[in-house]
């Protein structure tokens, strides 16, 4: 059984505050939803799982290049700035692009997350909505 | 070790399986349907109007090798007793009768692998007629519609603040737009609910305003003396006889206890996912059918292929209430269906496609997937405030695109894994890439800005077990029938031949009624003969 080490989840970390960062709404690590991440990965084949960690840990090696430092000790600038850097990293995409979608999903689909931006949460018990978007 | 015997034995039940058990219980059949997945008996409380609770009703693709480069992994097919029907968004169109000829449109494609279907769309129209009627379906008529094509029974669902712009903007494009044919009630029907438009669709609809087929289909004969569901079951293999002309049983394993079992039947239907399917088939091999059973042709597994999605998202500056409303097609252009080549660029088509409702997670990933940090945050606040729009783009079926097995790896249940190598056609890319590009001038003309619009992403996956007259082209008949084997009979999207531009999940209604029809015409056939041996002696 393959598990994620405390370096390497501060990669995970770090990559969640990069896409999703903190200003007047909560960033992503703050609504704790870079462990769908981990839940994810739990399910995973032992090969998915293999080529998650190696991805993550060659992230950490090009931040200690790049920065000097290790994610675990990224702040929010040069998370933002890692982000931009792995977005358009050729060899990364098949790690980052599934990897971004559970960090979305699981960013927008959190009840705080979703509220903030105007989704309209549950309403089917209050009627739900007319045709024109109005409570029903 | 269990053993019983059916009339029918259907693996999936999905879209193709529920019908399958539908008509075939109905009509007196004994049947037993095996699902993987688990069963939501309580759909209101068992589903949750957030996004979060999308996954849990989604195959999950990641236990695939992967080769080639257009396979990613979206999750848009279904596991559980109803399949995919539980996320859908209810898009219900049907296929035009342009697209069951393709090779006589357009010849021979270097690269692909097109052919005709074995059947014209006026053999599908009574049964895409009945599955309108069970899916509830709602629509008004159309200006693609083929002549004397029945109305769905249910009017059109009310347009929304969104819709009432793109129609503005379809207007100064002089392009032709129509409430789409939405699988969503737009009044009560049939004792479900009208919509609500809650906004969550592909999160399972709680009270059953959308076609869902475990409620539709399972539940009303759920209780029947001749019917057997086995959820959270997995079809592991199947066994045929020594000469290999008959499936003989079913073998498969309770998801829990795994408990093995088998059970045998006079029919198998296997309606499993389009890459499921013929990781069964493949997985059966024996002495008979050394390279899995149907594939005397290295025909089981290719010409997958799948639409290209792609989306466009812009923003208004003012209020629209993206996220309310079913989740797509509220309104629809088709104009772009049918493009035969003439302009040197691409064949096929593409759909264009109203999105809404709570899809914030659609947004982020598709339109705005290279945007993130404070940007993504801001062009997120604005959803609602924003239009999107969708297409979905006709792939080609490509024979070295295909489903196989990797030996050397099993999963839980001792199943060979499944290798997915899928690569895009050059025509896929040109037709995107109109496709991109019509989007942005759509969104345009309907006076949006900051326009983005998605690179591709797979959906809808098709091909592996098409149909077709002659067994050295095609896997399956014109009744869905594997050549070569007497009773065993496919459903799902794995028969399509090609795939047109619209969602195939009305075609797949379609034709599992049309084998139903053949299995039933069989199986009286025989009980009249048995019948009458009885009386002679």
């Amino acid at each position: 059984m393959m598990t994620i080490s405390p370096a390497l989840q501060a990669v995970i970390d770090a990559l969640a505050l990069g896409v999703i960062p903190q200003t007047e709404t909560p960033s992503a690590p703050a609504l704790g939803t870079q462990y769908i991440v981990n839940f994810a990965f739990s399910s995973w084949p032992e090969f998915r799982q293999q080529s998650l960690l190696q991805a993550l840990a060659y992230v950490d090696e090009l931040a200690l290049q790049r920065y000097g430092l290790s994610c675990a000790q990224f702040n929010q600038a040069l998370a933002i700035d890692l982000v931009k850097v792995i977005a358009r990293h050729p060899g990364l995409a098949a790690f980052w692009t599934p990897f971004r979608v559970l960090l979305v999903l699981g960013y927008y689909g959190h009840p705080l997350a979703a509220q903030s931006i105007g989704m309209p949460g549950p309403s089917i018990e209050r009627g739900g909505f007319t045709p024109d978007g109005e409570p029903a | 070790m269990i053993h019983t015997e059916f009339d029918v034995i259907v693996v999936g039940a999905g879209a193709a399986g529920a019908v399958f058990a539908n008509r075939l219980v109905r009509a007196g059949l004994q049947v037993l349907l095996i699902e993987k997945g688990p069963h939501y008996r309580q759909h209101h409380s068992d589903f949750q109007e957030s996004e979060l609770a999308i996954p849990k009703l989604l195959w999950d693709n990641n236990g695939y090798r992967v080769t080639g480069s257009a396979f990613r992994g979206t999750p848009n097919l279904g596991k559980a007793v109803g399949g995919g029907t539980l996320a859908w968004t209810g898009i219900a169109l049907r296929l035009f009768e342009h697209d069951f000829e393709c090779a006589n449109r357009w010849g021979e494609i270097r690269g692909a692998n097109i052919d005709n279907w074995p059947l014209r769309y006026q053999d599908l129209a009574p049964f895409y007629t009945e599955a309108e009627q069970d899916m509830g379906v709602s629509g008004t008529a159309t200006p693609w519609d083929v002549a004397g094509a029945t109305l769905p029974p249910l009017p059109p669902l009310d347009y929304y603040r969104t819709s009432r712009v793109y129609q503005q903007g379809f207007s100064r494009l002089n392009m032709q737009c129509s409430a789409g044919r939405v699988a969503t009630n737009s009044q009560q029907y049939q004792g479900r609910s009208a919509c609500l438009h809650c906004g969550f669709c592909r999160s399972g609809c709680r009270i059953d305003a959308k076609y869902q087929a475990d409620t539709v289909l399972i539940s009303p004969v759920l209780t029947a003396d001749n019917f057997s569901l086995l959820s959270e079951t997995t079809v592991t293999r199947l066994l045929t006889s020594a000469d290999g002309r008959r499936i003989t049983a079913v073998e498969y394993v309770d998801n829990h206890s795994r408990q093995k079992s088998v059970a045998s039947a006079k029919v198998v239907v296997v309606c499993n996912n389009p890459i499921e399917t013929p990781r069964l088939l493949l997985a059966s091999a024996n002495a008979a059918h050394p390279a899995g059973i149907g594939n005397q042709y290295d025909l089981v597994g290719r010409n997958f292929f799948c639409h290209l999605g792609t989306i466009g998202l812009g923003q208004l500056g003012r209020d629209v209430r993206l996220a309310i409303g079913h989740n797509m097609g509220n309104i629809m252009s088709l104009d772009q269906c049918n493009n035969a080549g003439a302009d040197g660029l691409f064949k096929g088509g593409y759909t264009l496609l109203s999105l809404n409702g709570a899809g914030a997670g659609v947004a982020a990933l598709d339109p705005l997937v290279q945007v993130n940090g404070y940007d993504l945050k801001q062009a997120m606040a604005a959803y609602n405030e924003s239009l999107m729009l969708l297409s979905f783009v006709e792939g080609l079926p490509v024979a070295t695109n295909r489903i196989t097995l990797v030996p050397a790896e099993t999963d839980e249940f001792g199943v060979p894994r499944a290798k997915v190598h899928y690569d895009y056609h050059p025509n896929d890319l040109a037709a995107l890439r109109a496709a991109q590009r019509k989007l942005k001038l759509v969104l345009k003309a309907c006076g949006a800005r900051q326009i983005r619009v998605s690179p591709e992403f797979e959906a809808h996956p098709m091909g592996t077990m098409r149909m077709g007259w002659d067994e050295t082209r095609s896997v399956t008949n014109e009744q869905t029938r594997v050549h070569g084997v007497e009773n065993l009979y496919i459903g799902g999207g794995s028969l399509f031949v090609t795939g047109s531009s619209v969602n195939p999940t009305l075609t797949i209604h379609a034709l599992a009624l049309r084998s139903c029809q053949h299995i039933l015409q069989q199986h009286f056939t025989r009980q009249g003969d048995s019948d009458a041996d009885n009386t002679a002696v």
